[in-house]
């Protein structure tokens, strides 16, 4: 039988456990409750739809930042990748080629991964320049290919399938996210390939000596990230109806952000998709609700930046107590 | 009884107030006079054909950078620019900056070691160009710009479209069209701190104020996708919403797409009329009320015209305006070719 003692001991330290794995989440919780209560159109259902729908984007990007970043590295081709893929989606489909141009739109992002990854493991640079090379690359293309003008096209069940479309209320961006959270999710937690992805990213020299296929995991990893830049790239043009060689410039900004946010570690081996969606969710639930409050720009830049340290520092705060 | 010395001095403060009066009118007259000699319009600035021989004999070289050519107001304006270039047989040297106002720096930089004959230029940030707009002044490289004028050097003139009046001119189209006094307005816009950027926006303001309406929402971004969000966002918070004024291209392709996702019956109208905002007029049903479009095809043309008449001596007024089109469902077949010349239609 344990003791009174003991039993508060153990209570505390699973409070303190609760809590340090949860200030994400007690952030986000907080932002949204705060929300709910000043605005009555933020909490109404139509706007949560609006919200999935908004995310999509963002979340599809950074679940496949989450893996290289776990990865222990960085892909700054992001933005450029997923436009350079709707600007060439958008031609093919512009050409009449139907639904062909899907999997041509997946191979060109697939193809620029690829690139980054051959880059990585066989000319041995780090994954900031070798992806810079291909920002440059895919920008460059998109541009030339566009000559600089928005690629109009026509394509009624394109646009459905990836975007407009609605299926019990959800917009099929919006499906298309959870199609994607769930498979990198479970990859990453319930696979061998997830365990081997945190054994490289925790120590590349120590995965080696493991027998671990270090270089062909890179390899995979970019191009997986490539492909789903593709997918990104067509939901892009899919929601507005046209497409532009700057359509997702900077994207990876945004993406590294909601990743980091959500507490994934830079240096790499550590980290979830989960943390990632909470990262994600917060940047999207901060955007809509500034703009339902009607905000203008400057303010909302501010507050954004208050807002995210403030989820920082609670992070923070709450691993201070799992550590102590 | 009348005293003399009084008489005197009244006399003498009559004389001065007259001479003052027609030093007044003398000083007025000139400066009306040299405001006349200066060339202010795009019209001024055309060449005569003794002129486009001249220049064709001369081999001259113009630097044109813009500061990006994403858009299809630049791709156009280089056109024009090219186009007349090679008429006039003036080689010309195009450079985009991307929106980056140290690459634009240097790319200026760059036109000035050249010995350029002239530049002219879009301006990322006509405040950080202030240094390299003096170096081409101490080669005596004539620069021509669009915007905004330096924080230093001298430019030939600054050109500008009129963004307060274009913006103006929809503003008043679409508040004539929601017909109602105390009409909602949402403004859609970019985060830019052009001068233009500002007159456009005075120019929705002054239009929703003239109609006794209200403003309730300013949002702005430069990406497309996340003006969608952003309009999506304040359609659905503000269920009295009566109009949309978009204050350039991308926001207009947002705040389309935008209502007509909402499924509700929001008019809408903007600044900037390129390719998707013809498409949607030309469609037939469309949320589009109006569009101000720059002549960005004149402007190219009066870039070289411009810096040739420097060239020639002549002296151009401190501001061009370029005048707007106001483009609508009636009109767009017949603004298309004004506005993008020798460019096919979007719906052909």
């Amino acid at each position: 039988m344990t003791s009174p003692t003991a039993e508060l001991e153990r209570r505390a330290r699973l409070r303190r456990a609760m809590i340090a794995t949860s200030g994400i989440y007690i952030a986000f919780a907080v932002l949204v409750v705060a929300l709910a209560m000043i605005s009555p159109a933020f909490r109404s259902p139509d706007n949560l739809v609006n919200i999935g729908r908004q995310v999509a984007i963002l979340g599809i990007a950074s679940s496949a930042m989450t893996f290289v970043i776990i990865l222990g590295e960085i892909d700054l081709s992001v933005g450029a990748v997923a436009s350079v893929s709707g600007v060439i989606t958008a031609l093919a489909l512009s050409a009449g080629i139907g639904p062909l141009a899907i999997p041509v739109g997946l191979a060109v992002g697939a193809g620029f991964g690829l690139l980054n990854g051959l880059l990585i493991v066989y000319v041995a640079v780090p994954s900031f320049i070798a992806t810079l090379v291909s920002f440059f690359i895919a920008q460059g293309l998109a541009l030339t290919l566009t000559t600089g003008q928005t690629i109009l096209f026509a394509a009624d069940g394109f646009r459905l399938l990836f975007a407009t479309g609605s299926v019990l209320g959800f917009s099929s961006a919006f499906i298309w996210l959870v199609l994607v959270f769930g498979l990198m999710g479970w990859l990453l937690a319930r696979t061998r390939f997830g365990a081997h992805l945190y054994a490289i990213g925790g120590s590349q020299d120590n995965a080696r000596m493991l027998g671990l296929a270090v270089d062909r995991m890179k390899i995979v990893i970019f191009t997986l990230a490539g492909a789903l830049m593709g997918l990104v790239g067509m939901i892009l043009i899919a929601r507005i109806g046209n497409a532009r060689a700057d359509g997702a410039i900077g994207l990876e900004f945004d993406a590294i952000a909601a990743v980091v946010l959500g507490g994934t570690a830079l240096g790499g081996g550590y980290g979830s998709i989960l943390r990632t969606i909470v990262g994600v969710m917060l940047i999207g639930v901060m955007n809509n609700g500034l703009a339902i409050l009607n905000v203008d720009f400057n303010t909302q830049q501010i507050i954004k930046g208050v807002l995210v340290i403030a989820v920082v520092l609670v992070d923070r705060w709450a691993r201070n107590i799992k550590m102590n | 009884m009348i005293d003399a010395r009084k008489t005197g001095v009244t006399t003498r403060l009559g004389l001065t107030a007259v001479a003052v009066l027609l030093s007044a009118i003398i000083a007025s007259t000139s400066l009306v006079t040299a405001q006349d000699a200066c060339l202010g319009t795009a019209e001024a600035l055309h060449l005569t054909d003794a002129q486009k021989a001249d220049l064709k004999s001369r081999n001259l070289r113009f630097g044109f950078l813009t500061n990006n050519i994403s858009d299809d107001f630049s791709r156009t304006l280089v056109k024009g620019g090219e186009d007349y270039a090679a008429e006039v047989g003036v080689e010309l040297i195009v450079n985009s900056a991307d929106f980056d106002a140290n690459t634009q720096l240097s790319q200026f930089d760059a036109l000035v070691q050249q010995q350029v004959d002239g530049i002219f230029l879009t301006a990322v940030d006509a405040g950080s160009i202030g240094q390299a707009v003096r170096r081409a002044n101490t080669a005596d490289i004539p620069v021509f710009i669009v915007g905004g004028a330096p924080a230093r050097g001298d430019v030939i003139s600054v050109m500008n479209a009129s963004s307060y009046q274009g913006s103006y001119d929809a503003g008043i189209a679409l508040m004539d069209k929601i017909g109602t006094s105390n009409a909602k307005i949402a403004v859609l816009g970019i985060p830019f701190a052009l001068q233009t950027i500002r007159d456009r926006e005075k120019g929705i303001l002054d239009a929703i104020g003239a109609r006794g309406g209200q403003l309730i929402s300013m949002q702005s971004d430069f990406s497309q996708d996340t003006l969608l969000q952003l309009a999506t966002n304040v359609i659905q918070a503000n269920e009295d919403l009566a109009g949309i004024f978009a204050t350039w291209s991308l926001a207009v392709n947002a705040a389309t797409e935008a209502v007509k996702q909402s499924g509700r019956d929001i008019p809408i109208a903007g600044y900037d009329s390129e390719a998707p905002g013809y498409a949607e007029l030309a469609s037939g049903s469309t949320p589009i009320v109006a569009l101000s479009g720059q002549q960005a095809a004149v402007q190219g043309r009066a870039a070289i015209e411009g810096l040739a008449q420097a060239i020639f001596g002549a002296t151009l007024c401190e501001e061009i305006i370029t005048p707007n089109l106001l483009v609508t469902a009636d009109n767009h077949k017949d603004m298309w070719p004004v506005q993008y010349p020798g460019t096919p239609a979007p719906w052909e």
